[in-house]
Formats: structure tokens, sequence, C-alpha cells
């Protein structure tokens, strides 16, 4: 199946991935290689199957109590930032000037 | 860890290493050393899924794995290469170095588990976790002859292993043998509420007293060899080792014979679709916000763009367009949803063939290891190494992958498959075939001299 270069932009846009205008080429050369392939499924009849998402049954949700508690690692998960200032993880800035067109 | 300095240089199994003091802990693997696949956390070395996305990414906690190793007594000597966030079959995706084949260095070590795979092969260590989302414990352990086990969906904990697709994920051992994995099984395989598919189910226990409770023989289990498995592009002469191992089953007594699972040939476009749209969402994490690359940009949504873009790998870029182009409007219904229920066909048909037989017995891989550098351009040449191992990811149930023999001085896998949590029967039957074989002594030349050296092809 083929795929127009607007299409790529629209999904490189969704999936957040800057690529450049050579990457880009190829990237639309291999996914119309991949959907062409993956196509074959197409023809099945699946009309009265169920889509299976998890090969475990899942009845309900599992969750945890919602409560409160303290973490011990609150100090090392901020360590990992590439920028932090005190206990804050600092981004630029997204409102006012600086935020780009909402996508 | 002289073996590790030593053979390292060449082989490129590590991605770092560490020089820890003797266990505090007596446990079943007291004293052990093992290696880890550098996607499971880890407090004490980096986490980098072979990525420059998380290149000096040191981890908060251990994952479940790691942790349950240690207080067995285990020791973590060092985390391994891999295809960069376990997309791959080559290990030739990782951002930072390829990985040689121990037996042959101009050839791949399989992926994306290939540098756990080539350091068990080349003696470096005795057992070394892998994940497998779609293969990657298993093919990289028959290109490299060793034994890779992928357990029962559930059956091991993946608390701390960076997802990749999660309704297919799994953690496993790899290892020279087949009692090896199950030792490492008794330790791996336990409920754990930091995972919601994690399962508590009664028969996931036990492993190495019961491989080795089993009888030398096979009398009554019966075993079907998919007939579909043996289609084009798989190599005659690892038709000819599957073929041979089906005989020494027979001799111990089991009833083989041949079967069909005809949506098998779907397995492969189904897989592409459902792995890359759930990594597609897992892997929107990577934003450059909270850890991992950040690129330099001035707005928060240039943030992601530019970090993204300059993180990922070429591969890992394209999984995730496929991904996101799958489940974008007007795609979802036509791709996602569709795969998904192709895949209910596929495991349908998957629980229907384990009321007849006990086992399935297939190649592990098509063709044994290939030269580096001559699939990279061609993603789908890529995909097909993982066309035998895929059905056992889409339906959740345990598979090993054992050596048969040598081709041209080239290991070749043979795969065995087990009904959901028979993970124990499934390395029984690989324990028996072990003993019957011999094949596992087999190991590459000029590394340490743990097993035989070469040996005549099967």
């Amino acid at each position: 199946m083929s795929i127009d270069a607007d299409r790529v932009d629209e999904i490189l846009r969704l999936a957040r991935l800057e690529l450049d205008p050579s990457e880009r080429c190829r990237m639309q050369q291999d996914l119309a290689v991949i959907l062409d392939y993956v196509s074959t499924i197409e023809h099945l009849d699946t009309s009265d199957v169920s889509p299976l998402h998890n090969p475990v049954e899942i009845d309900e949700n599992i969750t945890r109590p919602d409560d409160a508690h303290a973490s011990r690692l609150h100090e090392r998960f901020l360590q990992s930032a590439p920028e932090r200032e005190g206990p804050y993880v600092v981004v630029p800035r997204v409102v006012g000037d600086g935020v780009s067109e909402d996508v | 860890m002289a073996e590790i300095a030593r053979h390292d240089a060449h082989l490129g199994a590590f991605l770092s290493v560490s020089y820890p003091d003797a266990p505090g802990v007596k446990g079943p693997l007291h004293g052990i050393p093992y290696a880890a696949k550098d996607n499971l956390c880890t407090a004490t070395l980096p986490t980098t899924c072979a990525s420059r996305m998380l290149e000096d990414y040191h981890p908060p906690y251990d994952a479940t794995v790691i942790a349950r190793m240690q207080e067995a007594g285990a020791i973590l000597v060092g985390k391994t290469n891999m295809d960069e966030f376990a997309m791959g079959s080559s290990n030739e995706t990782s951002a930072f170095h390829p990985v040689a084949n121990p037996w042959r260095p101009d050839h791949v070590p399989g992926g994306s588990s290939g540098g756990s795979a080539a350091a068990v092969a080349a003696g470096l260590v005795p057992l070394a976790l892998g994940t497998d989302t779609g293969g990657s414990i298993r093919q990289p352990a028959a290109f490299c002859g060793i034994t890779g086990m992928k357990p029962t969906y559930g059956a091991v904990s993946r608390m701390g292993l960076v997802a990749f697709a999660s309704s297919m994920d799994q953690v496993g051992p790899m290892a020279m043998t087949a009692s090896d994995c199950a030792a490492a099984m008794d330790i791996l395989v336990a409920h754990d509420p930091g995972d919601s598919t994690s399962s508590d189910h009664p028969d996931a226990g036990d492993f190495l007293r019961r491989v080795r409770a089993a009888p030398d023989g096979c009398d009554g289990l019966r075993i079907g060899i998919p007939r579909e498995y043996f289609g084009q592009g798989v190599d005659p002469e690892v038709v000819r080792a599957v073929r041979s191992a089906a005989d020494v089953f027979s001799e111990l007594g089991a009833r083989v014979e041949e079967m069909s699972l005809p949506h098998t040939v779907y397995a492969l476009p189904t897989y592409y679709i459902l792995a890359s749209a759930e990594a597609a969402s897992n892997l929107a994490r990577f934003d450059g916000v909270r850890y991992g690359r950040r690129a330099a940009a001035n707005s928060i949504e240039e943030l992601y763009w530019k970090s993204r873009g300059e993180g990922f790998g070429r591969e890992v870029q394209r999984r995730i367009t496929l991904g996101t182009f799958v489940l974008s409007a007007g795609y979802y219904d036509a791709y996602y949803l569709k795969a998904a229920r192709v895949r209910g066909i596929m495991a349908g048909e998957i629980t229907r063939a384990f009321a007849q037989y006990d086992y399935l017995l297939t190649p592990t891989c098509p063709t044994t290891a290939f030269p580096r550098d001559v699939r990279t351009e061609d993603p789908l040449a890529m995909y097909m190494a993982d066309v035998c191992t895929i059905p056992a990811n889409l339906a959740g149930i345990p598979a090993v992958s054992v050596p048969g023999g040598l081709v041209n001085g080239l290991p070749v896998g043979v795969q065995l498959m087990g009904r959901r949590f028979d993970d124990a029967g499934v390395l029984a039957l690989a324990d028996r075939f072990q003993r019957a074989t011999g094949h596992h002594l087999l190991g590459p030349e000029g590394f340490g001299d743990h097993r035989e050296r070469g040996g005549e092809d099967a």
C-alpha cells in the first residue's frame, strides 16, 4: 500500500518524532513495504472472533489502595531528571511565549 | 571477571560490568555469577536498553527479578548488550556496538538478547537473564548454541523491565542446559503484586525438582510437528536437524506426528501490528522530561520532538511510526483491531492443538546465524528471523530453544512449546533431549574450557 508524504508527516507529528528530510523519505518507503506485508491478514474472515488483547484473562482491574505515603526514592527519581530545581523537574516554559502551536 | 575482561573486548556482549563482593546471602544460587539484559532495571548499574535515549540512566530501584536473584545469592556481574529497546533480531540495532557470535565472530549472535546469549555461549557467565517479546530469548539462544526459555506469559514479574509490548514481554533464563534454566526458574517465577499480569498459578513452581523427577523416557507423550513451520525460507539443513530431534523423541517413546496449524502464516504480520502498537504507546514515556536524553529546545513541544528524534535509533523510530499509524483514526479497525482478532484465532487454534498434543516441536529459527550487515537494510528480511518464535508470544505459552547440533559449524535451535503453565514439562522434555543427545555440550573454539570445542555437524 502506498502512503503519501503528508500522511507520514501527520503520523510523525502524532508520534512526536523529528526526522530530517532524508530519514522521513526513507521512513515513507519502509512503511509502505511493511504495510504491504502486514496487510496479508486483511482477507481473513474475523467476523465472529473476539479480539485478544492479552493472553491473561483479566476480569477486573487490579488496583492498590489509593493511600498517600512517603517514597524513599523521591530524591533518586529527581536525580534522574535532566534538569531540576529543588524538588521540581524543570522544563521549558509551557505557557505564554515559547509554547508552540497546540497539536 | 578475568574471562569477561579478556574476551569481551572482542565479543561486545557487555554494556557494563560490576566487581561485586561475595554475596552476603546464602540462597539456592549462592555465589553463582549471572548477567542481566540491559532493559532490566538495576539500582547499582546503568540501564540503557542499548539506546542513546537512556545512555546515562541509573534506575532508582531493582527490577523484581534482579531483587529475587540477589535474595537467592546470585551475583550480578554485568548488564548485557541488546537490540535497542529489544527491537531487532541480530543485536545490530544496539546504539553502542554490535555483538560477535562466539561461534563465528563476523556472524550475528541473534537478538534481541544477543549479549546474554553470547556471554553464556562463550562461558563468561553460566547464566543470563533475557527478555522475549517475539523470540528475543529463544532465537539468540539458537544462534549461539545454548538453552533459552520463554516462560508462560504471567509467570515471571515484569516489574522493572522496560516495557516494549506489554501483552507479550516475558523475562526468562538463558544457560547451558535445561536443568540450569529450571534452577533459575525456581527463583524467577513468583507472584508479584507490582505486575498486574503476574500470576499466582499453582503449577508455576518447583521446576528443578520436577525436571529431575521426570523419567528418562517419553512414554505416553504426544508431540505434534506443525508443518507450517517448515515452509518457504527454512534452511533444509535446519529441517533435517529438527527431524532428527523428532527421531530422538520417537526413540524415547513419544508419539511424534505431523499436524497442522494453518493460521501460523499470519503470526508475523499480526505480531508486527500489535507489538508496534504497544511499543508506540509504551515508548511515549521517553519525552526528555523526567529522565533520559533531553535535547536543547525552546519549547516543551520542541523538547519532545527533538529528544525523541535524536534519542531513538532507526528501527525503534520505524516501530513507533508503524504503531502510531495502526492506532490512528481511520486505520485502527483495519489494522490494530483486525490483528487482535487474528491473534484470537491463532491462540484458539494453538489451545485446540494442545487437546491432542502435549508438546509442539519446531525449528527455533528458519536459519542458523547470518553474517553481520546483510539484513540491516531490509526490515522484512530481519523480521523473518522471528517467524517460528512469535506464535508462543501471541498465545502466551511457554517455549524453550535447545541446541540441536551443528550445520556448517554453526548451532541450530530446536524449539519445544507447551501448554500455558506447563513450563516444568517443557523444561523436563528439553532436559530429556539433552540427556539423550549431548548437543548442548558443544561449545565454540577459543573460549574457556567449559564445553567440548567445535564438533561434527548434525
